[in-house]
């Protein structure tokens, strides 16, 4: 038979096989497969994501037992992780009694202890068939997959790396895909030589390519869904960023078709491999095995019940002293009605709890605010003459302004400047690439390498500076000091006071406004960290915070909108200014931004001033010690401190410059009255909320729908990372190799692209510096609008009532309780 | 002075001698530990060069005894020594807070003062034994280092690789000084060179001893300064922690530049084999550059790109340039360790660059297209690129040293340089300067600047390593070619620049001149770069089949 004949005759069978399904439910399938995978965004913009956010409409048991039956994934720590807890007494029957009990899963308590002892049954997941068909002594075949895919996915999507980049910048990823297998022969190697003969015949169009692999795999219409999920999760990074790309072009109203994409060409793999390989033998038993995924599924959920248990079992005895310390403060201490002499608005991350409470001891009388980092204001921030915005928001919602930076002296000098930073900017990356070229790299490294010399010394020694905040790139400091990021124009006054009001009543500042109130954004300085977006404020889509610290206390301290706002009931007095500031939570300094000396009172300020270094001090120590610095609080130490977190911020050869959100457990939004006397060791998201001044709840709405929803994003990144971390974290970091430029990082030499976070982020060598439980969020508010608000949005829904966050109110008696149930909250006993 | 010199291989073995003994006792100091020592060690090698210099002996050597288990101290080990020492106490450093609380921290330390001590043993090596056995010891302490993370299958499989070729590499190393001491008699250096220079053309089994010697050589220097095709092994050894990478890339990948170095005497007898070392030299060059332009991720980039170096380096051997070459493998070293430890850093060059506004420099830089037309028209663009820095440079050798001519070798450096010196033009060009006059002048001033400087560092480090002028001589001599080949290589290389030129213009351009039709020849050509030619696939073969083939003997012979 000749090739041509071949190809018609497969051509035919290709187009009876597909007229056998119907090619919108393949779509629909394909779309819903990807969906259940949760997005990652690139390096630039690392935001924590919900790994679990495509399978939060399943209770968590549930969830857990597909995820174990179908990716082999883990969802709950490891029996002797609770077994250790269970010995040394730190988890005890009555935890896990009272476990069983709020699940309500029908298991004995008996069953639960002894499965403490029991090693965890490993889930015996669908085989993908590439799996079955590596054999020993061969060159594995599901490796090469993964390996080229992955691959051909770091060109495809490169921003930056590569000189020569693929030529196929217009084509979609699957049509691309297809050309470039057809050409590459690598495939011989993995013993698949005969593939790309067979490639010439697949659809080319992705949605008909995915029916054609379903129908050349035989795939039984039982198991399409979950294996069409199976086969996304076998490459769950690059499906992740896929899913990205798919999620911001569907924030502004367009769609991606990447993900769908990746699904054909994954597919179109296994049923290749299977022609290539020849192999009906191993098709019957992978058959076999995949028909019997619902049994195994029903397993992994049985299961996934028991360690649910011990899950919850862990997170009572974590939220048990907490509950106690609410029942014994007095309920509700109304608010000190004086003027306090400074207020400090910080973001709710669980790190600004550490300075937030030392902050209020260093300064007795100053109240401190929780807040998300963006201050309300949802924008997209224009640095000094560039054409293009970056988001400063929450991932969630879609900026609503734009902030561009302004110089002064008018246009005239902006564009000077603007042309300055241009020409400096362009001069570095000329040079960048002068040195890496090809051919003039030779010379270049002859005669200039030994002018590395200095960085290299200087860079071990610690000497380098970390790099500049971004809008500092291409400005010397006092250029810069001459640039102001102010809001565009568009937004007239009445806008401009609508957001002003939208703050200050989020801030819950509509009376007794201090003389200062300072603003904290916050950021990370850390060196050679491809992380390092991760520890910037998540609110502001992993940049750093000061741009809407500083945008929001301009709004706060203009005239007009302070006239404006008087007509809303809210009035600031004249002598108050609003301060922005930046906390570095790398080095817990806190840098006044834009101070107008002259405005403030000099005193108040001084003492603000020596407050703020105080509690830095505190703060440095408290987490030095979680560093395994030992330090005592005297003087010589305070200034060991302070240079030990300067030098882990400077040093290139630092993975652990700080802990980030490690230990993060419960979210509280009330007022802090509450939590006053509480010391919460840096494991809770503070929001400053108070009901009885929150007319229609609308601010309570948006706390449970925003800030709420982000806090527990970023708990389950960490659980998620934590539990599984060979596939929803991101390994080893000492091993991270960062691929396409900014797109993610792979571990080693290949294989798939990595998620989540790296063990040094978690684990300090010898335990977890990370304790895996699912969110406790406490909110004093009236349950009917707690639970109206939670019947209004599906999200909420599923988080609180598929059991991924565990919803807890504090009554204004002091007594604390558990919804368990729409209108269904009960007395939490301890 | 020469006693010294012992201490250079032994301190560091003392320091893992220490850290595996202490490592129970001190923790993580150990680390303090290792560090401390490899001051010391990198103090004494500084010393050794300095007393080196101003005392003006000249060479020395001292064995244990016999004329076997000795170290050397000249020009060229005592140079090497203060590098290897200065890089490896750097990657002690970095590894201190890099690889902190990783399991095996201990025994991470242990594994890098060894290999320092090997590498060390290798440079300062005074007899063939010993230099064989520091060879042989480099290998293992590699593949103990790469496969430091035991868990990780991918790692052992690509450290599997390494140990191949490097064992590939260690068998004709054997076979030269077998060669070697079969035709004079000698294991020590210096009384073997003596004869080699005062019989070169003995012979051993009826070969020329010399000439047999430097081409094993040569082979064994290929395999472990990763040349084309033995390279693969390089760009694949990411599974190592990143300080490894660094001591790979700047120290450990040198050894082939610096074992010709060591047997300059052999090559300067061995006219064809230098040939051969530059046409591999020139070839791994040019295929290290292009396989390094498609990779995507910056680690495997980083590794092309030294293999790209490394074939300079051997190049620079085989035109006579030896002193020119450990130059450059210094140098490269400086250069790469700085990338690879600072290869995690590219969030914060992204906030120093990120989105520079679309005008013509940004598209091209960024977006790789076409900028808008130039203003100067093209050919006095052209006439300004190509002859200003050849002149520059034809005017900074002949100021350095006149006779510089008559070496043909220089001319093939020099047409390296020229072609630095045209980019750097064509990319300031691209520039779109508020005021392009001094923008050129300044390019043009530092650029002479650094041909000058580069030309006089690069001439008085040549005396410093070869004193001997007659030596340096008889070298550029034996790599000379005749006239026609050469003539005929110059216009080779130069149409090859002048094509790539062309079409990278015309590939940035927006609209192509000949439309689709060569569209599947770039991807067919785009496919073959990308996939690393298919030697990565070879290798993986090779590695199988060769494990495939040793169950087989297992199970043949009934071992267990």
């Amino acid at each position: 038979m000749t090739l041509a004949t071949q190809t018609q005759q497969h051509n035919a069978e290709t187009t009876r096989a597909t007229g056998r399904l119907d090619l919108d439910h393949v779509r629909e399938l394909a779309d819903a497969a990807g969906r259940k995978i949760a997005p990652l965004w690139p390096l630039d913009s690392f935001v924590a994501v919900n790994p679990y956010l495509g399978l939060i409409d399943q209770p968590f048991s549930e969830a857990a037992g597909y995820l174990g039956a179908i990716a082999v994934e883990r969802t709950v720590m490891d029996h002797e992780w609770y077994a250790q807890r269970w010995r040394d007494g730190r988890l005890t029957r009555a935890h896990i009694e009272r476990a069983v009990e709020h699940l309500g899963h029908p298991v004995g308590i008996e069953t639960v202890i002894k499965a403490l002892e029991a090693p965890h049954r490993s889930s015996t997941p669908i085989p993908m068939l590439v799996e079955m068909l590596d054999r020993p002594g061969a060159a594995p075949i599901s490796i090469f997959v993964v390996d080229q895919i992955s691959h051909f996915l770091a060109a495809h999507f490169d921003r930056g790396q590569a000189i020569w980049s693929a030529p196929d910048e217009n084509a979609s990823l699957y049509t691309a895909w297809r050309e470039y297998t057809l050409i590459d022969r690598s495939a011989r190697a993995a013993g698949l030589g005969k593939a790309r003969r067979y490639l010439q015949d697949v659809p080319a169009d992705p949605i008909e390519a995915i029916a054609w692999a379903i129908e050349t795999l035989q795939l039984p219409e039982s198991v399409h869904a979950d294996y069409l999920f199976a086969a996304l999760k076998s490459i769950n990074g690059w499906a992740a960023y896929c899913r990205y790309r798919l999620w911001g072009a569907e924030l502004t109203g367009g769609s991606n078709k990447d993900l769908t994409d990746l699904l054909a060409v994954r597919l179109v793999w296994e049923a290749l491999a299977l022609k290539a390989t020849d192999s009906a033998a191993i098709r019957r038993d992978w058959q076999r095995e995949i028909e019997r995924h619902h049994e195994a599924i029903a397993a992994a959920e049985n299961e996934a019940v028991i360690d649910e248990v011990m899950l919850t079992a862990t997170e009572i005895a974590f939220r048990d002293p907490v509950i106690r310390h609410f029942r014994q403060a007095s309920p509700a201490a109304q608010t000190d009605a004086a003027r306090p002499p400074v207020q400090a608005a910080f973001c709710i991350d669980v790190r600004s709890e550490v300075f937030r409470r030392h902050l209020e001891t260093s300064f007795p009388g100053a109240r401190t605010i929780g807040f998300a980092g963006f201050f309300g204001v949802p924008l997209a921030y224009q640095r000094l003459g560039e054409s293009q915005c970056r988001t400063h928001t929450p991932v969630l919602l879609n900026p609503g302004v734009t902030v561009a930076d302004r110089a002064e002296g008018g246009d005239q000098a902006g564009q000077e400047l603007a042309a300055r930073r241009e020409q400096r900017i362009g001069n570095t990356l000329s040079w960048k690439q002068f040195k890496l070229s090809a051919a003039s790299c030779f010379t270049f490294v002859e005669s200039a390498g030994l002018t590395y010399i200095p960085k290299l010394i200087g860079d071990t020694l610690g000497w380098h500076t970390p790099a500049p905040p971004p809008d500092q790139a291409g400005l010397s400091d006092e250029e810069r000091a001459r640039v102001h990021p102010s809001l565009a124009s568009e937004a007239d006054l009445e806008a401009r006071v609508g957001m002003a009001e939208g703050i200050l009543r989020g801030l819950g500042l509509t009376e007794s406004i201090a003389p200062i109130v300072l603003l904290a954004g916050h950021g990370s300085t850390t060196t050679n960290n491809p992380h390092r977006a991760g520890l910037d404020c998540g609110a502001c889509a992993g940049q750093t915070g000061e741009v809407s610290a500083r945008v929001a206390a301009d709004l706060l301290n203009d005239p007009a909108i302070r006239d404006g706002l008087v007509g809303r009931g809210i009035e600031i007095p004249a002598d108050t200014r609003f301060v922005a500031a930046l906390h570095d939570t790398t080095t817990d300094e806190v840098d006044l931004l834009d101070l107008d000396e002259g405005a403030v009172d000099r005193a108040r300020l001084d003492e603000l001033r020596q407050a703020l270094v105080q509690a830095g001090d505190l703060t440095r120590l408290e987490r030095l010690v979680t560093l395994r610095e030992n330090l005592s609080d005297s003087p010589a130490d305070r200034e060991a401190a302070r240079k030990a977190v300067a030098h882990r911020g400077r040093d290139w050869s630092e993975v652990r410059p700080e802990w980030g959100l490690a230990g993060n457990a419960a979210f509280i939004a009330a007022p802090r009255e509450r939590t006053r006397d509480l010391d919460l060791g840096g494991r809770s998201f503070l929001h400053d909320y108070d009901w009885r001044q929150d007319e229609g709840f609308g601010v309570l709405e948006l706390i449970l729908t925003a800030p709420l929803v982000v806090a527990s994003w970023i708990n389950l990144q960490y659980y998620g990372s934590t539990v599984d971390n060979e596939r929803q974290g991101s390994g080893n970091k000492v091993l991270h190799n960062v691929v396409g430029g900014l797109v993610g990082v792979l571990e080693g030499n290949g294989g798939d692209l990595r998620v989540g976070l790296s063990m040094q982020s978690l684990h300090d060598g010898e335990n977890w510096r990370h304790e895996p439980l699912r969110l406790s969020a406490f909110v004093e508010a009236p349950a009917e609008a707690i639970d109206d608000i939670i019947a209004g949005n599906e999200t909420l829904q599923h988080l609180v009532g598929n059991r991924w966050l565990t919803l807890l109110r504090l009554t204004d008696e002091g007594d604390v309780q558990r919804r368990r149930g729409p209108g269904d909250w009960v007395s939490e006993a301890v | 002075m020469i006693k010294l010199q012992w201490l250079i291989p032994l301190l560091p073995v003392l320091s893992a001698l220490l850290v595996h003994l202490l490592a129970g006792r001190l923790g993580r100091r150990v680390a303090q530990l290792s560090v401390g020592m490899g001051v010391i060690t990198f103090l004494v090698a500084l010393w050794q060069i300095v007393v080196f210099i101003t005392s003006n002996q000249g060479p020395s050597w001292m064995g244990i005894g016999g004329n076997w288990g000795s170290v050397y101290l000249d020009p060229l080990s005592a140079t090497m020594a203060l590098v290897v020492s200065g890089f490896s106490l750097i990657v002690h450093i970095y590894s201190v807070r890099y690889m902190a609380e990783e399991p095996g921290y201990a025994r991470f330390f242990m594994l890098l003062d060894l290999m320092t001590a090997s590498i060390l043993l290798f440079v300062t090596a005074g007899d063939l034994i010993t230099l064989l056995i520091a060879w042989h010891l480099v290998s293992v302490m590699m593949y103990f280092l790469l496969g430091q993370n035991t868990e990780s299958r991918p790692g052992e499989r690509y450290a599997f690789w390494t140990f191949l070729t490097y064992r590939i590499g260690d068998l004709p190393m054997v076979l030269a000084a077998v060669i070697l001491f079969q035709a004079y008699g000698a294991l020590d250096f210096p009384t073997l060179f003596d004869r080699l220079m005062a019989a070169p053309d003995t012979e051993v089994f009826g070969m020329p001893a010399a000439i047999t010697a430097a081409g094993l050589i040569a082979v064994s220097a290929f395999a472990k300064s990763a040349q084309f095709p033995l390279h693969t092994w390089l760009p694949y050894t990411m599974d190592g922690p990143t300080p490894v990478s660094a001591l790979m890339h700047a120290g450990i990948v040198n050894a082939g530049g610096i074992i010709i170095n060591r047997f300059a005497p052999a090559f300067v007898n061995a006219e064809g084999v230098l040939h051969l070392l530059f046409v591999v030299g020139l070839l791994t060059a040019v295929i290290g550059s292009v396989l390094m332009l498609t990779q995507n991720d910056i680690k495997k980039s980083l590794g092309y790109s030294t293999m790209g170096q490394m074939g300079f380096m051997i190049m620079e051997t085989g035109v006579g340039a030896f002193s020119l070459a450990v130059f450059h493998l210094i140098a490269h070293g400086m250069f790469k360790a700085t990338m690879f430890l600072s290869s995690g850093d590219l969030i914060g060059d992204a906030r120093r660059h990120d989105d520079v506004p679309q005008n013509p420099l940004y598209t091209f830089l960024v977006d790789r297209k076409t900028g808008k037309p130039t203003r100067l028209p093209w050919l006095a663009i052209g006439v300004v690129t190509l002859v200003v820095p050849l002149a520059i440079l034809l005017l900074a050798h002949w100021a350095v040293s006149p006779d510089f001519f008559q070496k043909q070798g220089a001319i093939v450096l020099l047409f390296f340089g020229w072609i630095t010196g045209v980019q750097v033009l064509f990319a300031t060009h691209r520039l779109d300067a508020t005021n392009p006059v001094r923008m050129m002048l300044m390019i043009l001033l530092s650029f002479a600047l650094i041909v000058i400087g580069y030309s006089i560092i690069g001439h008085t480090f040549e005396t410093f390593l070869y004193p001997d002028a007659a030596f340096r001589e008889a070298l550029y001599h034996a790599a000379g070619l005749d006239a026609v080949t050469f003539d005929g290589l110059v216009i080779l290389l130069g149409l090859v620049v002048l094509v790539g030129w062309i079409g990278s213009y015309l590939a940035s351009r927006e609209e192509s001149l000949f439309g689709n039709r060569f569209s599947e020849l770039r991807l067919t050509l785009y496919s073959l770069i990308s996939r690393e030619l298919y030697i990565a696939d070879l290798y993986e073969r090779l590695s199988q089949a060769l494990l495939e083939g040793s169950k087989r003997i297992n199970v043949w012979m009934r071992w267990r």
